[in-house]
């Protein structure tokens, strides 16, 4: 198979690739209204590749998240993972996905939380796989602790290894850490960075935080305001893993000054609605 | 004051009314101080005849409750995997709740034994309650969780079982602890269809002979009755609420 040949040629990295031509998507309304949230995207995501979606509040960067994840479907144009829609990785169980709302299960103890992913894929549940995700994200001693007991910080670590869990082909990531405060969320991204270089799988990243951006990304799409279309994609120079060097060079400072401004523009200078 | 202290001043308070009313003779003799009924309890005959009687009541009213439960969990489950029959359902379900007991029970009468309408009736109130319960919790679960089902490649069954009925229970519980007490009062009014068991007869028969002490003594002891099952369904939903919650 061709693909094995490719997965050898870049190394490690790995997964779906994805692609995107002439998306769009409008939401009915009341009264015949409709709201378009998301107008004629383009877009081609390699397999391997790690993919941000950068923009303002209700630009439609969830709403592309969702069509990929099978979730919504598109009004307008064709949404292709692994050149096929969206729903057959999602039946094949080869998605991994990460929300805002980290969708633990309130009842179930950390290790039956990861080991849901197992359960629905009818798959006998690896428990030294989950014991090595728990440690790849330091719960170590918490395997039987119920959601409720941890604190924000933790359950997204719960949640992003859930995600992992079966080696996914594609991992879509909505805003995970996205209420976190700046601290921790500083330290997850870092964490983020770690786990997926030790398996770079194909990443969409949703998120309205330049830094993080330009952390985790290959490239940064960003995206105008409702409708959202594509209005500018910057690939990220830095080498992996970016670290205190990089994030502090001038070069990295000067990147999210201009994809700052680049946001500035698009919102008029208004705050844009939540 | 704290709530159980309020909840024995209420108890209190209802008690002095009640003997006052009594004493006053506001109703002439059909109302009988609660002092006067506990003499009915203490008297080992009428005792035995009410404990006979309450234990043939529970029975039929937590046998019906139990017929219920297991029918709204086979409508409910099939309503939410088959979501094109969900409106269809819901529809019937609230026309069979609507039906006055007066009308439902010439029909129960035709199909059952008279030693059986009071468990049918039982079955018959207790339903609507709990079948709108599950429903409700079964849509409970939250929408990222949902989502991840999906994502998951979650089947429908998959995500019932694992999502979807966890997230009922608390929901249902609560149900149950609004259907218990409707069971109850299904299963009394079944009894006077005609049935030869349970409290209902009692009543009726103390009421036809004036017997005004037996007729109050047998109100409280379905009170308590109600108030008892009522306890077990609140206990256990504060135990599906701490564990599902």
């Amino acid at each position: 198979m061709s693909q094995v040949a490719q997965v050898a040629a870049v190394a490690a990295s790995r997964g779906a690739p994805i692609s995107l031509a002439g998306v769009g998507k409008v939401y009915p309304m009341r009264r015949g209204r409709s709201v378009e949230a998301v107008r004629d995207v383009g877009l081609d995501i390699a397999p391997g590749e790690f993919l941000a979606l950068l923009g303002p509040s209700g630009c439609g960067k969830s709403t592309l998240l969702r069509m990929m994840a099978s979730l919504e479907e598109p009004t307008s144009g064709t949404v292709t993972v692994d050149g096929a829609p969206p729903r057959e990785l999602a039946a094949r169980h080869r998605l991994g996905v990460a929300f805002q709302d980290n969708a633990l299960l309130p009842w179930s103890s950390v290790y039956h939380n990861l080991a849901l992913p197992f359960r629905v894929a009818h798959r006998p549940v690896d428990r030294a796989r989950i014991a090595e995700l728990i440690e790849l994200v330091g719960l170590k001693g918490f395997e039987d602790a119920r959601p409720r007991q941890l604190s924000g910080g933790m359950r997204q670590r719960v949640s992003i290894a859930r995600s992992i869990m079966l080696e996914p082909d594609l991992l879509l990531l909505d805003e995970p850490f996205g209420a976190l405060d700046a601290v921790t969320r500083r330290r997850l991204n870092a964490e983020l960075q770690r786990i997926w270089m030790a398996d770079p799988v194909t990443t969409v990243l949703v998120t309205h935080d330049v830094e993080e951006a330009l952390l985790l990304a290959d490239r940064v799409v960003v995206l105008s305001p409702r409708p959202g279309r594509i209005s500018k994609i910057v690939t990220v120079p830095f080498d992996r893993p970016r670290a205190l060097d990089v994030t502090r060079s001038a070069r990295f400072h000067a990147m999210v000054d201009e994809l700052t401004a680049e946001l500035d523009a698009l919102t008029g200078g208004v705050d844009s609605d939540e | 004051m704290t709530g159980p202290a309020l909840a024995v001043l209420g108890v209190v308070l209802l008690l002095a009314a009640w003997q006052a009313v009594a004493a006053l003779r506001w109703f002439g003799t059909t109302v009988c101080a609660p002092t006067v009924v506990v003499r009915v309890f203490a008297d080992a005959s009428s005792r035995r005849v009410l404990l006979d009687g309450a234990g043939a009541t529970m029975l039929e009213a937590v046998e019906g409750f139990g017929w219920a439960l297991l029918a709204a969990v086979v409508v409910g489950v099939l309503a939410t995997l088959l979501p094109f029959l969900r409106s269809g359902l819901d529809q019937l379900g609230t026309i069979e709740s609507a039906i006055p007991f007066v009308a439902i029970a010439p029909i129960l009468l035709a199909l059952f034994s008279r030693d059986t309408v009071p468990t049918a009736m039982a079955a018959t109130t207790a339903f609507f309650p709990l079948y709108l319960a599950l429903v409700s919790g079964l849509a409970a679960v939250s929408p990222a969780v949902a989502d991840l089902c999906a994502a998951l490649g979650a089947a429908r069954r998959d995500t019932l079982l694992r999502a979807r009925i966890p997230a009922a229970l608390p929901v249902l519980t609560t149900g149950m602890k609004t259907a218990i007490p409707l069971a109850v009062l299904g299963g009394v009014i079944g009894e006077w269809l005609g049935s030869s068991n349970g409290i209902g007869p009692i009543m009726l028969v103390a009421m036809r002979n004036y017997r005004m002490p037996m007729m109050w003594a047998a109100v409280v002891v379905t009170v308590v009755i109600a108030l008892l099952l009522y306890g077990g369904c609140a206990a256990l939903e504060w135990v599906t609420a701490r564990r599902f919650g």
